[in-house]
């Protein structure tokens, strides 16, 4: 706490010292979830806990989700709904990983995230009524949210906002974290109803209450953090996030992000699926059997699938090499629920690289009771509970 | 393992609650107000407690009022008792100080030899003790002697046909009968009568004797 005596005399007060050096000790007992997946088995949550710098998975399951769903306008928000968690997750903080379709995740230069703030949150979509809204969130009268952005764009910002400090602008609720690349930054972005809903989802007074709301990607880049690979690379690598939907790059540079990178050919592994059955004309059933099988080989069906999502690895690689200098002697891939070792195996042969896929929990201590379903859709809460793990109770 | 990096937290400081079920920004008050009660109650009995003092107090203050002329009545009384008493062991002082001259005269009277004449016996006045407090002469006069004993003496005037009349009387004052009554007599005067009361009468020796006496003891 710093107090002003005069107008050249400064004091600064420490109450407690950790290891952090006068910084609060960082929670050790966090619960992550993904809320709206779309997962029809409910809402992916695990709970984490650290003693003596290793990670405890307490509890990982499918949970009942939130009332209602994420609000897509002012006029949607509803009452102040409340969600709690079962028992088992009922760790003081939690940690929000929220899919929207207006959430932003990328990494940027200065310019394009001061584009973004000044776009804001499209006005049809947010609605100009955002007073009933407010009252709705029974908002204070030092917590007005902002008004939407017009149709035209907002008013653009003159500079960043600080490094992890969340800023809203324009409907939006902004935050930014420098990445090891120079000039480079990560943005992170959520409808800012959508925030202040999220944040009174979990009531005050009942475990758990919120301790961080991310976008699903940042919390998705977050989930290497306890993999074992990544301390023995030390922090540099290389993953290919193979989603439902969708394949991400991330590459990772002495343990500070450097690249995020959508891959702008093929789809998830669904679609990855869906090729398979094309190629081979199996049904649903038959083509995970095959995938989980070695004896039938799917190269034929999943080589036009892959190949152009290797080429796109490929560049990744090259662009961390020349850009950075990082030596990638291998790839990691998280998130792709069966078919691994074809993928592993068409990347060697096909591609000349190294691949493979750890366990989702790998690097945690699992807990001595019951066995946890090691589900890649557990992968995004994992990471939201990583990340926010430094969060100062 | 540094986290912060990855942590892009779109909740603001501001915004974040806590999961304690004791929630500070309701107990505050709360204890605020419990506080401020609490004081109140002990004012409020501290007052109490002083006025039920006070009214004790006036109510032994007119107890006592009512009391005090009995109290002063019986304190004069004691005062006086003890008064009374002190004279009256005053007195019992100068009783057990008063000496019998009985015997002694008794004895004077035998041992008289027959030519001499006793005129007169005299104990001399003592000096007068002092009964007044010098340091403090308001006060009132003591009643008793301030001395345990006090000094007696007896002279014995008379006459007597020859002066060896008067030797053979002294040395009679010394015998057995006299002791611890009187003390070595001394010659005070000697002298011859001017003239015979009759004619042709011997003229006689005019003597006058002190003698000491036992002295007065004023113990009890």
């Amino acid at each position: 706490m710093k107090l002003q005596l005069t107008k050249t005399k400064t004091i600064e007060l420490s109450f407690g010292k950790g290891k952090g050096g006068g910084k609060r000790a960082k929670s050790a007992d966090i619960v992550g979830v993904e809320l709206f997946s779309g997962d029809a088995r409910g809402v992916p949550a695990v709970r984490l806990s650290r003693k003596k710098s290793v990670w405890h998975l307490q509890a990982a399951d499918f949970v009942k989700g939130p009332p209602g769903e994420l609000p897509e306008r002012w006029e949607d928000v509803s009452h102040r709904s409340t969600w709690e968690l079962p028992a088992p997750f009922q760790a003081p903080h939690a940690a929000i990983a929220a899919n929207s379709r207006f959430s932003l995740f990328s990494q940027s230069t200065a310019d394009t995230i001061l584009q973004d703030m000044a776009r804001g949150i499209p006005a049809g979509d947010a609605a100009a009524a955002a007073d009933a809204g407010k009252k709705r969130l029974s908002l204070r009268r030092n917590e007005q949210a902002p008004a939407p952005a017009p149709a035209e764009g907002g008013a653009a910002p003159k500079s960043l906002p600080t490094p992890g400090i969340p800023t809203a602008t324009n409907g939006m609720r902004f935050t930014v974290k420098p990445t090891a690349e120079e000039g480079r930054s990560l943005e992170a972005a959520l409808p800012e109803f959508q925030v202040l809903w999220l944040s009174r989802l979990l009531p005050e007074g009942h475990r758990p209450t919120t301790s961080s709301i991310q976008p699903t990607e940042a919390a998705l880049m977050a989930s290497v953090l306890a993999q074992p690979f990544f301390a023995e690379v030390g922090g540099t690598a290389l993953v290919m996030f193979m989603l439902p939907n969708r394949v991400i790059f991330s590459g990772y540079k002495g343990g500070l992000p450097v690249l995020w990178r959508h891959c702008p050919v093929g789809g998830g592994h669904v679609a990855m699926k869906n090729a398979v059955k094309r190629g081979l004309g199996l049904d649903d059933e038959m083509v995970k059997s095959v995938l989980e099988d070695t004896l039938i080989d799917p190269r034929g069906a999943l080589e036009p699938f892959l190949g152009p999502i290797f080429g796109e690895l490929e560049l990744s690689r090259a662009y961390l090499t020349g850009k950075h200098g990082m030596n990638i002697d291998k790839v990691f891939m998280m998130g792709l629920p069966v078919g691994a070792a074809h993928v592993c195996a068409f990347a060697r042969d096909s591609f000349k690289i190294e691949m493979s896929q750890p366990g989702v929990f790998d690097g945690l201590q699992l807990p001595a009771k019951g066995e946890v379903a090691a589900d890649w859709a557990y992968l995004p809460a994992l990471g939201a509970a990583l990340a926010a793990s430094g969060v100062t109770e | 393992m540094n986290t912060d990096p990855f942590h892009l937290n779109l909740l603001s400081e501001a915004e974040k609650m806590s999961s304690s079920p004791i929630r500070l920004r309701i107990m505050m008050p709360i204890l605020a107000l419990l506080a401020v009660a609490g004081i109140a109650i002990w004012w409020g009995t501290l007052t109490t407690q002083l006025l039920m003092t006070r009214a004790k107090c006036s109510s032994v203050r007119e107890e006592l009022a009512a009391k005090k002329s009995d109290h002063d009545a019986i304190v004069g009384s004691m005062n006086l008792a003890n008064e009374e008493a002190a004279q009256l062991q005053q007195l019992e002082m100068y009783r057990a100080g008063c000496v019998r001259w009985g015997e002694t005269f008794a004895a004077m009277a035998e041992s008289l030899p027959v030519k001499m004449q006793l005129v007169r016996l005299e104990m001399p006045e003592p000096p007068p003790q002092v009964l007044h407090d010098p340091k403090n002469p308001k006060k009132p006069p003591l009643l008793g002697p301030t001395n345990d004993t006090e000094q007696v003496s007896l002279v014995i005037t008379g006459r007597a046909a020859r002066d060896t009349t008067v030797v053979a009387f002294m040395e009679s004052l010394d015998g057995a009968a006299f002791t611890n009554r009187l003390g070595r007599a001394a010659v005070r005067s000697v002298q011859q009568e001017s003239q015979p009361a009759k004619r042709g009468e011997q003229r006689l020796l005019a003597f006058e004797l002190e003698c000491s006496a036992i002295g007065r003891r004023f113990a009890k």
